[in-house]
């Protein structure tokens, strides 16, 4: 057994010196992309029994989406601000929901200052065209209100935002 | 010495490589102007690669703003960096703009005053403004012996301190320029007689010396002989006197002379081994 | 060149939380596939939402109605960090009709974080002649 090790060691030795000297290249390709992050997913705040609410002020925090684009005026933003609870508990009454999204940082002042003015509000949708390249910071807030100012059960609640990029 | 033949060659190199940074906001007041030396850190050879900075503009909708993002130019005229951030009509009070722009590697040297300079009806808040760095520690090659270019030092001289002693403000110097004034004065004849009697007195002083040494020697040895005597001396008893009582020994029997006769018994024995003999020789012969 | 340089170089090192979801390509073209009649084209995704593990695949019509089509799993599990390439096959007379490619985070109901960012990046299917 150590004889054939012996005798094959060298040769693991030159096949080593022989692989040391290959290169190992590294591909990629550079492609139009439009990429969301989630910078701040966001907290409701318990302000009163009946009221959930991202407002800072009130003890929540907004959610912060930033979308990055490599291509000019090739996509545009769609945000949804949320409409109903994705979970909690069993609920004594409608929920009122309130919510707005805005944009909140841009990298670019003369190619994106202008998206907050010139968006598209479609309901609970905003719209905002992507003109130019960078990153866009779009800040949601939304706010939950009990009918009846009945008071929100004890338990987890979620509500989803829904950040959309699509191509133009 | 079999692992030694496989393991892979690894290259390890001793030498000083650059390192990056960022500073921090140089932005430190309402003034919006800062200078470069309060916010770059020390080394020399420290290249700015790259400006990041933030705010929030106020402006009216409909109003037209122009924000620099600026750095002087030390070695001329004009700036080292200036980014506008042009604020058309129809963006919002409030927003904020946040920007990373890469710059071409320059040494800090050129760098002057950084500002923020707003044109038209506007203002900025929450200004940010940080500058991101490569340092090359070898930018002085004398920083390590690691460095190319680097050369040994010269040896050191040394520039001493010290303030001229002058003798003749010591206190014997009069006694002592005295006395030799005195022995400037004397002829060769009474030199010479002094300097032999100083001689003289000299060996005597010598021998005295030397006396007094050889006798200390002398009695140490002595006392040390002495005692060492005294370690090893016995005490010895001297012998005892004995008297032995002695007196003359009278033999008590006397052989009176007389003629002893031959005894019988004896001749007989004799003349037997006579006939004997006689026999054993005549057997010789026929 | 150098602003997209520049736009790139922005993109690396200007987030603070890292949790992003993107797709490529953003224009993707039909191909015929080794099935008589069936278009195909391959996306890819990738994860960088450390809280999502699954993307819904979907595709649809200008009017944004989900039209029938084939991959390997409808909803598809990307770990964080991790790229998926994945094929998409249509018939030819949906392939026609199709216009968005799209794929959308599943958030999963465990999480607790109380507002939740749901992800959805949509490529636009290129036709011929545009």
């Amino acid at each position: 057994m150590f004889k054939h090790t012996i005798l094959s060691l060298p040769i693991l030795a030159l096949t080593a010196i022989a692989a040391a000297s290959e290169n190992a290249p590294i591909n990629g390709t550079v492609q139009s992309r439009c990429i969301i992050q989630t910078d701040q997913a966001g907290t409701f705040g318990n302000p009163n029994a009946y009221t959930l609410t991202t407002s800072p002020t009130d003890g929540g925090d907004p959610a912060v989406i930033r979308y990055d684009v490599t291509l000019a005026d090739a996509y545009y933003a769609q945000i949804s601000i949320p409409t109903s609870f994705s979970s909690s508990p069993t609920l004594p009454d409608q929920v009122t929901w309130t919510g707005d999204t805005t944009v909140k940082t841009i990298s670019d002042a003369t190619g994106m200052g202008s998206y907050e003015t010139n968006k598209l509000e479609l309901g609970d949708v905003d719209r905002y065209d992507l003109t130019a390249t960078g990153s866009t910071w779009f800040e949601t807030t939304s706010t939950a209100v009990m009918g009846g100012s009945k008071a929100f059960p004890g338990g987890n609640y979620t509500a989803m935002v829904t950040a959309e990029c699509i191509a133009k | 010495m079999v692992v030694l033949a496989l393991w892979p060659g690894y290259c390890y190199s001793d030498g000083i490589v650059p390192y990056y940074g960022s500073t921090g906001n140089a932005v430190t007041d309402q003034s919006l102007r800062w200078s470069m030396d309060n916010v770059l850190p020390e080394p020399p050879g420290l290249d700015i690669n790259g400006v990041i900075y933030s705010y929030t503009i106020r402006k009216q909708t409909g109003d037209s703003v122009d924000v620099n993002v600026s750095n002087e130019n030390v070695a001329g005229t004009g700036y080292i960096f200036r980014e506008t951030d042009s604020w058309l009509p129809g963006s919002l009070d409030g927003t904020q703009i946040s920007k990373i722009v890469p710059t071409l590697p320059l040494n800090r040297e050129f760098w002057g005053d950084g500002s923020i300079d707003v044109e038209g009806p506007g203002s900025v808040e929450d200004a940010s403004v940080s500058y991101s760095y490569k340092v090359d520690p070898c930018y002085n090659p004398q920083f390590s012996a690691a460095c190319p270019g680097y050369e040994p030092p010269a040896v050191d001289t040394y520039s001493l301190n010290y303030e001229p002693y002058d003798a003749t403000q010591h206190a014997d110097y009069d006694e002592a320029e005295d006395r030799y004034s005195d022995e400037e004065g004397e002829s060769e004849e009474d030199r010479s007689d002094r300097e032999s009697e100083e001689d003289r007195d000299r060996r005597e002083r010598l021998e005295k010396a030397l006396a007094a040494v050889d006798n200390s020697m002398l009695f140490a040895n002595a006392l040390a002989a002495s005692q060492a005597l005294s370690s090893t001396t016995l005490s010895l008893q001297t012998y005892e006197n004995k008297t032995i009582f002695g007196g003359i020994y009278t033999d008590n029997i006397v052989l009176k002379d007389s003629q002893l006769p031959d005894s019988g018994l004896g001749a007989r024995n004799g003349l037997a081994q006579q006939l004997l003999h006689k026999q054993m020789v005549n057997s010789q012969y026929d | 060149m150098r602003s997209t340089l520049a736009s790139i170089a922005a993109l690396l090192t200007l987030s603070s939380f890292a949790s992003a979801h993107e797709m490529i390509p953003t224009y993707p073209q039909w191909e015929q596939s080794v099935y008589a009649g069936v278009q195909t084209t391959t996306m890819q995704l990738f994860n960088k939402r450390e809280e999502i593990e699954y993307y819904e695949i979907g595709v649809f019509d200008e009017a944004w109605n989900p039209l029938r089509f084939v991959t390997s799993y409808s909803v598809l599990k990307v770990a964080y960090l991790e790229h998926a390439l994945f094929d998409i096959y249509m018939r030819n007379s949906d392939a026609s009709k199709a216009v968005y490619i799209c794929s959308r985070s599943k958030v999963s109901r465990r999480d607790s974080v109380r507002t939740a960012v749901s992800s959805r990046i949509c490529s636009k299917i290129k036709k011929e002649g545009s």
